[in-house]
């Protein structure tokens, strides 16, 4: 027998061990064979007889494997095994809950910079703003006001008030029913609810539009709710309606 | 006295430890040498019994360069390891001693 | 030169990575990622709907148990609202509905609906808060009857055990039946004080979800 057999035979008994507790074990033998071999090499002793030598006095290598594997007990690698499983799961988890940070950065992005793209086909004049209302635990922003022309009605101008919505703590969320507490009014006080936009749970954004006739100079958003109430008096971009 | 080794052979192996940290190889040559080879247990049957206890939490263990450039596995005695020693060694002196004292009883023999 | 390199047992192993896995879950539920209880997801859905320090004054669940409502009181605003379970995230917030309460009106109420896809069935609840002399009260409805081609009106009654009290405030939650919010067209929710008087909440709202 040589040393890689008799190591082989105590290896064929380890049938529970990991491949890595394996490994250490063929180490940790090798290591104990070299070493008395190398003892017995400094007494003269020929190679092979050292190789004989060292290994008999090693032990039946079926029984040494037998004692080993008793000492290796399913319990706690099972645990360690599980532990593995709910780490992956918690992982994959926290992926898909990060997976939604792209959308919170939406919160971040309607308080720096917002820009939604206007309805209107014909443009006469618009103008950046920067009017925000605190409305509960949330900001109402009005980010521009626009003239022009939509497609629906021609020959009639209509005044656009490009706006959005954010929890006032950046990452926090917004409702989409907040828009259903403004309302845009011409000079006249006809206020007719239309208006589009698009929102998440942490940016909402919406243009409303009110009528207009020529000599028109400004129209009104009011917000009221939970007893919350702002009026904004909005004047009409330089230019205003074209006559 | 064969088995007499194996059965006192995590004493022998917590003892041995108590001194230094050794490696599986040189606690065979240590205890040879201090018992005046009475005891040599088959040098394959050390590492159950290290591996044992290892797991009961008495020993544990790391890997060290060795000389040779290889990577040796030491064994240190753990506080644990300690405690349990001292209490095993305890009691084998009271065992021995109460061998000891019926023999002594027994005419011609000590 | 010593380099040390520590053996590991199968113990310290396994109780290592249950360490790393407890303290992975803590952090996800902790930071909301996985809301673990259905408070978290309250907190959630008070925040969108505007409900200002919001606190849980029962919790209901409809008769076909399908899904843990919430009534929960904010500074100005009551709201009800479908609580939801999933393994990907937890505790989630199934549409909610909101009456305002800052008037402090003698009886404030809302409706909520949903509508779950699976079996077509809706569920509609009855809500709000009413003033303490308030004894009883009754829902009035107008709905559009196909079949008649008429405005019927109907007064249906809320269960005396579903008024209750709750820290010093009186509220209601109550599940309507035979009810449904396709035909509609307006209701109101009239309390009776014991010396007979009626107080009229506002046109219910509706706020109708599809799950």
């Amino acid at each position: 027998m040589t040393k890689a057999e008799y190591i082989a035979a105590v290896l064929s008994a380890l049938r529970r061990l990991t491949p890595e507790e394996r490994a250490a074990v063929q180490a940790e033998l090798d290591g104990h064979i070299e070493d008395h071999m190398a003892d017995l090499l400094a007494l003269d002793y020929p190679e092979d007889l050292a190789e004989q030598r060292a290994l008999a006095a090693m032990g039946d290598p079926e029984a040494v494997g037998r004692e080993l594997e008793k000492q290796y007990p399913l319990g706690w690698l099972v645990l360690g095994r599980a532990a593995v499983v709910l780490t992956v799961a918690l992982s994959i988890q926290m992926v898909l809950a990060v997976g939604v940070l792209g959308m919170v950065l939406d919160s971040f992005a309607a308080r720096i910079y917002p820009d939604e793209d206007t309805r209107l086909n014909t443009v006469a004049a618009q103008e950046r703003v920067d009017i925000r209302l605190p409305v509960g635990s949330d900001v109402l922003r009005i980010y521009r006001v626009a003239v022009g022309q939509s497609g629906e009605t021609v020959g009639q101008w209509e005044a656009e008030v490009s706006m959005c919505a954010y929890d006032r703590i950046p990452g926090g969320t917004v409702s989409s029913a907040i828009w259903s507490h403004t309302e845009l009014a011409n000079p006249r006080g006809e206020t007719t609810f239309s208006g589009g936009g698009r929102g998440s749970w942490w940016a909402e954004y919406q243009e409303q539009y009110t009528v207009l006739e020529p000599g028109d100079t400004y129209v009104t958003l009011t917000y009221d709710y939970l007893g919350e109430a702002h009026t904004v008096k909005l004047p009409l971009p330089e230019g205003g309606i074209p006559s | 006295m064969k088995k007499q080794s194996i059965d006192h052979a995590h004493l022998l192996v917590l003892s041995l430890l108590a001194g230094e940290d050794m490696y599986g190889y040189q606690m065979i040559v240590e205890l040879a040498r201090r018992s005046d080879h009475t005891f040599e247990m088959k040098e394959g049957t050390l590492y159950p019994v290290l591996h044992g206890l290892e797991r009961q939490g008495l020993v544990e263990a790391y890997q060290q360069e060795a000389p040779t450039g290889r990577m040796r596995k030491y064994y240190h005695l753990t506080r644990k390891g300690g405690a349990f020693l001292k209490d095993e060694a305890a009691a084998w002196q009271t065992y021995a001693g109460a061998v000891n004292a019926v023999l002594r009883c027994a005419p011609g023999l000590l | 030169m010593k380099r040390q390199k520590a053996c590991p047992t199968r113990r310290r192993t396994a109780l290592r990575r249950w360490g790393a896995a407890l303290l992975l879950a803590a952090v996800l539920a902790g930071t909301g990622m996985y809301r673990v209880l259905p408070g978290q997801a309250v907190a959630v859905a008070a925040d969108r709907g505007d409900v200002d320090h919001p606190r849980v004054v029962k919790w209901v669940s409809d008769r076909a148990r399908s899904g843990l409502y919430s009534l929960v009181e904010g500074d100005d605003a009551l709201m009800l609202c479908l609580l939801r379970f999933s393994p990907t995230g937890g505790w989630y917030d199934s549409g909610s509905a909101v009456v305002e309460t800052w008037q402090n009106a003698a009886v404030s109420a809302g409706i909520c609906s949903h509508n779950h896809r699976q079996d077509g069935r809706e569920v509609l609840f009855l809500f709000g808060q009413v003033a303490a002399d308030i004894r009883r009260l009754e829902l009035e409805v107008t709905t559009w009857e196909e079949e008649a081609e008429a405005l019927t009106v109907r007064t249906v009654p809320v269960p005396a055990e579903d008024l209750f009290e709750e820290h010093g405030r009186r509220y209601f939650v109550t599940e309507l039946e035979d009810l449904s919010l396709d035909n509609w067209i307006e209701g109101r929710v009239l309390g009776w004080t014991d010396s007979g008087q009626i107080r009229t909440s506002e046109p219910l709202l509706r706020w109708y979800w599809n799950t």
